[in-house]
């Protein structure tokens, strides 16, 4: 993730408290974190709320952002610790229910991610990266769908690169085992 | 969260297969009217530090466990004296 030099125009509109390099911002980002929320938490309503505590941090932060803040890494940062947050409160209250809380509002049919999928194979795909357990989802989420290093995810999660490449080996053999005939021909491969 | 030193590319394969599935996901999006609400909510917060309100259970959390604290010597001091 290099930072261009629009990223750089944002983060100095930020730091003056301009409101049109927060919407740029809200722009170019808005997609990529509500995917990876919706993916984490399987729950569209919980993802846009966790969007929205994501963004409303970056403005509240903004005139206090480093000069040399990369701004995907902070927002990823923000929504991981925002995931986490909403996990321990979904544990927190499955005790209190003495119950294991659903994976989807009650009554619905398909799940989210499902809806989107064009083809089988794609709904495979999304059923293949809903089945990782979370530290592995969202490793492969980090590495395989916002394009970033081992290296950079670790500094996100607050991991050892080595520990994200463990995670990321595993979730590539879970992900290559729950495909089957849906993996790539390659994948398939001994 | 500041730049770090700029990471070399990885030629980690686990990450060149995992991308190469992760590429194939459908794009997920928020509804526009959904997502012009929250940034509606967010862009008028912009360079203003959060409510104080937020802080209010932490300080009540903090004054309840100090004067927990306060008691307890004294009664161990009163126990012992």
């Amino acid at each position: 993730m290099e930072r261009g030099d629009p990223e750089r125009a944002w983060l100095d509109g930020l730091r003056r408290g301009d409101a049109a390099s927060f919407d740029a911002v809200f722009a170019a980002y808005r997609r990529r974190l509500y995917g990876y929320l919706v993916r984490m938490t399987r729950r569209r309503d919980v993802a846009e709320d966790l969007l929205q505590e994501t963004f409303l941090r970056l403005a509240q932060h903004a005139k206090r952002l480093a000069e040399d803040t990369r701004l995907g890494a902070w927002l990823f940062t923000v929504a991981h610790r925002l995931f986490v947050s909403w996990t321990r409160a979904q544990g927190v209250r499955a005790v209190l229910a003495a119950e294991v809380p659903p994976r989807e509002p009650a009554g619905a049919d398909r799940s989210p991610l499902d809806a989107v999928a064009a083809s089988q194979a794609q709904a495979a795909l999304e059923r293949a990266f809903a089945e990782l357990a979370p530290p592995y989802r969202e490793v492969a989420l980090l590495v395989g769908v916002e394009g970033m290093q081992p290296a950079e995810v670790a500094q996100i999660l607050g991991q050892k690169p080595e520990a994200v490449r463990q995670r990321l080996a595993r979730a590539r053999a879970q992900l290559a085992g729950a495909l089957g005939e849906h993996a790539p021909a390659a994948w398939r491969q001994p | 969260m500041t730049d770090a030193p700029d990471h070399p590319p990885d030629p980690d394969p686990d990450a060149q297969k995992v991308t190469e599935l992760g590429g194939a996901l459908p794009p997920l999006d928020v509804d526009t009217t959904t997502a012009e609400q929250i940034a509606r909510r967010a862009r008028a917060s912009v360079g203003k530090p959060p409510p104080r309100r937020r802080l209010l259970v932490p300080i009540l959390v903090a004054a309840v466990a100090a004067a927990y604290a306060v008691w307890m010597i004294l009664k161990a001091l009163e126990v012992l004296g």
